[in-house]
């Protein structure tokens, strides 16, 4: 109970001017600078402000309009990531005390350390591009539901690790390097290898999350921690299957947040970057004294013809058909061990049961599936 | 295994030569500085952390501060210091360095992306999150505040559009529009190893003298993510100075200019410890003395010595300028103060009699003239219109000459056929190294000119996110007359009789 007589009246009930709705957006909302960055980069495109909306060719009416559906900060955040790390400790805690990998049947057990031990190379990937999304993407909604998205990822590779060097190899590191050469050389990985050499030369920060997050995730995510697991029970493994359940619960909300950026992007109307820098003002202005002079007039960069929906689709296009086929060679490992699975089943559900309804919702003309 | 050999296991040997694309297409800027890179694999991060470690450690951290944050919220805590005009130091920090912090976060995503090195990358890449956590708790500190104070209710647009918040700005931004490892250098060495101990820890003390426990709190649970940095700071340079012997001078260039942009946006500081807290446990000079000289410039840069690094090519400057920083600094946020977020004071007896003791050779003879003719009107010192300010670090050219205080420090310098003006010699060589970088700035003052802020000084106020009413001096203010009230509804002042003891 509140003593009436021994609390204050605020003198405003909102903290700031604009609205908001939660402690989320209390410290999300306008945190990045949109205006008066100082000086131009020195190395790369050069011609570019600091936070600068041609870092992709997607365009939006308000880039801080975007929010996670999960409403991640850093407390809530970390927190929730605490709970998730307790229980793989505890996971494989468990697993070594009562020696359940003596316990686990061939070929799974030596089909299992080929699969999964090389994943650390995709996870760990995939969190480095992120980085270049942190970096160039607009406002802090947008990049902070990245910044999170690549810290699950590099936790994932850690915990990939720490499963390699824990069970197969015994308490030592042996397994790594085995592991290592089978992503570099192996022909069933070859073409995921592939995939990720060319996400890492993305430069349009949009189709990074669009090439990861929409395409080789859902499939590859929900193939190895997910429709697996029934597989690996069969063999008298646990451990991967609660492992696997731990990394859904973060697939999940990737899945999720990049599900509603694509929705977020799509249904803008606005058609070109003038519009939005209408709305944060320089309209009003007779022309920015510094244009012509220390930056390029946005008023003349060139506009992609497509609308966000057309770039997205084509971003889809390009990238399911790759990311669909740098999946299916998986299935050499899962033949030349004998485990009774097919990649191109799991594929297929993907497919149906989460792209295609997705697909569908955003409207994404001409996506080839 | 051991503890070493599993962080290892861990954390390395991730990335692969790539096969399909140039290694030169992933990693585009490294070889843009010129720093050479032989064997960096052999690299260790200081701290070992992962992913489980850091998540656990992290969690416990913000959940301890949290819990004195509510408490102090739900206690009105604010009305309990000794003095509510430590509050106006309190947001100037505030709206200057949660940015700052914020522009960190991407700084570090991008220091991580563009190093090829994988322990400097996950370390660089905790820092990036712990920066964004230190941006939200900054946020959360004052989101309380700004339901009982003036001038924090826009601090968003307030940092956008400010003359002031150009000063932490532009220092940011130019970290962020230089190549990888000069940004590594400015932000993990310069700014973190050299200079976070004296911002967060004098000012912490102060927060604790006057009561402010939310503030300390925020102070010390940065500061133990701090640590991790300055470590990281030391490694990298340690790094790169053994990587090749060719990377030193290169690297001596970016220690000498980060060093003297680093100590001049730290500037405020200095009046955060000497002038806003009522009761001092601590001088900018004495702490300056400890944080920087004993343990920077006579410790660290010994150590760098077998490397070929001297001292930072300014440093003897900011030595001189201790005895002044902080007054002079406080005499350009009273000339200011009609055009600040944050409020001047007039100085109380007790402030006279202590800058007076710790300064026994400047603030007499210098400085106290001027805080006095506020006696009599406390508007009397505050200069018109927006201030002529240094082209690199953009805090208004009024510093003195430490040599001869009665003279100006201000320099010039000639480029393109126009002249630019700067606070001291330190800025004006950052400038003539690299003009074509620092022409870029945005000024306040042209673009107030140029009609950007509108037609009216009612226009340029809205434009700053704050209104006339919120700046000015302190103790004839609204927010001094809240503070008094609302200490008089919880009855803070009531005074009790004395102690009866037998």
């Amino acid at each position: 109970m509140v003593d009436s007589k021994r609390s204050l009246t605020p003198i405003r009930r909102q903290p700031w001017d604009w609205q908001t709705r939660n402690e989320y957006e209390e410290v999300t909302v306008r945190e990045q600078p949109y205006l008066h960055g100082h000086y131009r980069n020195k190395y790369y495109k050069s011609d570019h402000d600091i936070y600068d909306p041609r870092y992709t060719a997607l365009r939006s009416s308000n880039w801080d309009a975007f929010r996670d559906p999960k409403k991640y900060w850093y407390t809530p955040y970390v927190h929730s990531r605490k709970k998730l790390a307790d229980s793989v400790t505890e996971v494989f805690d468990r697993a070594r005390r009562l020696g359940i990998y003596y316990t686990i049947r061939e070929p799974w057990k030596s089909f299992s350390a080929q699969l999964y031990i090389p994943l650390r190379h995709y996870e760990y990937a995939g969190a480095l591009q992120l980085q270049h999304v942190i970096r160039y993407a607009m406002g802090c909604p947008i990049e902070q539901c990245a910044t999170y998205t690549a810290f699950d990822k590099q936790g994932r590779s850690q915990w990939l690790t720490e499963w390699g060097i824990t069970f197969p190899g015994n308490e030592t590191d042996t397994a790594l390097q085995p592991s290592k050469q089978m992503w570099m050389e192996h022909e069933s990985f070859r073409k995921l290898r592939e995939y990720m050499e060319k996400l890492l030369v993305i430069e349009d920060w949009a189709e990074v999350i669009v090439a990861s997050h929409l395409t080789i995730e859902p499939l590859l995510g929900r193939l190895v921690y997910g429709n697996l697991n029934s597989t690996a029970l069969q063999y008298g493994d646990v451990i991967i299957p609660q492992l696997s359940l731990v990394c859904q619960d973060e697939l999940m909300w990737e899945e999720q947040w990049t599900q509603k950026f694509i929705e977020f992007i799509v249904n803008d109307p606005v058609t070109n970057r003038w519009e939005y820098l209408q709305s944060l003002g320089y309209a009003d202005w007779p022309g920015d004294y510094r244009w012509g002079n220390t930056l390029s007039d946005p008023r003349q960069t060139p506009e992609d013809p497509r609308s966000n929906r057309e770039i997205v689709s084509e971003w889809m296009n390009q990238w399911l058909a790759t990311a669909i086929a740098a999946i299916q060679p998986l299935q050499m490992l899962f033949d030349e061990h004998g485990i009774q699975y097919e990649v191109q089943d799991s594929i297929d559900s993907v497919i149906e049961e989460t792209l295609i309804p997705f697909i569908k919702k955003m409207n994404l003309e001409n996506v080839q599936v | 295994m051991g503890t070493s050999q599993r962080y290892r296991a861990l954390t390395r040997d991730l990335m692969w030569d790539p096969k399909t694309v140039n290694t030169k297409k992933i990693y585009p800027l490294v070889e843009a500085e010129g720093i050479r890179l032989k064997d960096p694999s052999k690299w260790e991060d200081p701290f070992r952390m992962t992913f489980n470690q850091y998540v656990k450690i992290q969690s416990e951290k913000d959940q301890l501060h949290h819990a004195v944050r509510t408490a102090f919220e739900a206690n009105y805590g604010h009305t309990r210091v000794i003095d509510g005009r430590w509050f106006e130091g309190v947001k100037a920090f505030a709206v200057a360095v949660q940015p700052a912090e914020y522009a960190a976060h991407r700084l570090m995503a991008y220091i991580g992306r563009n190093i090829p090195i994988e322990a400097i990358r996950f370390a660089t890449f905790n820092q990036a999150i712990d920066e964004l956590r230190h941006a939200q708790i900054e946020i959360k500190h004052y989101a309380d505040m700004s339901k009982y104070y003036d001038g924090l209710h826009a601090y968003a647009q307030t940092n956008e559009n400010l003359w002031f918040n150009t000063v932490p700005k532009s220092f940011f931004d130019d970290a962020l529009t230089a190549g990888p490892f000069e940004s590594l250098i400015a932000i993990s060495f310069s700014f973190e190893y050299v200079f976070t101990n004296i911002l967060f820890l004098p000012f912490a003390s102060s927060a604790a003298a006057v009561g402010d426990e939310h503030f300390v709190s925020v102070g010390k649970s940065v500061q133990s993510d701090e640590s991790r940095h300055m470590a990281l700071g030391m490694s990298a340079l340690r790094m790169l100075l053994e990587e090749d012997d060719r990377n030193v001078p290169l690297i001596q260039s970016w220690i000498d200019k980060w060093y003297w942009r680093a100590y001049r946006i730290f500037s405020v500081i200095s009046t955060l410890v000497d002038y806003y807290p009522r009761v001092r446990p601590i001088s900018w000079k004495k702490a300056f003395e400890i944080y920087v000289e004993e343990q920077v410039i006579n410790g660290l840069f010994k150590d760098l010595a077998r490397y070929g690094i001297r001292p930072p090519r300014n440093f003897e400057d900011s030595v001189k300028e201790k005895e002044h920083y902080s007054h002079a600094t406080m005499r350009i946020l009273e000339h200011y103060k009609h055009a600040n977020y944050f409020r001047g004071f007039r100085l109380q007896p007790d402030d006279y009699e202590w800058l007076s003791n710790e300064y026994p050779s400047t603030f007499d003879r210098y400085y106290a003239p001027f805080f006095r003719r506020m006696d009599d009107h406390v508007m009397a010192v505050a200069s018109p219109g927006l201030p002529a300010v240094c082209a690199v670090c953009q805090i208004p050219v009024e510093f003195p000459d430490p040599d001869h205080p009665e003279r100006p420090w201000t320099q010039y310098a000639e480029h393109n056929g126009k002249t630019h003006m700067f606070c001291s010699p330190g800025c004006k060589q950052i400038f003539v190294e690299e003009p074509h970088k620092y022409v870029q700035w945005w000024w306040p003052a042209e673009s107030y000119l140029n009609g950007e802020f509108g037609n009216s000084l009612e226009d340029m106020f809205k434009y700053f996110g704050f209104a006339p009413e919120e700046a000015n001096e302190y103790y004839s203010s609204r927010d001094y007359h809240r503070w008094l009230k609302y200490r008089q509804q919880l009855g803070l002042d009531k005074q009790y009789g004395s102690i009866v003891t037998d």
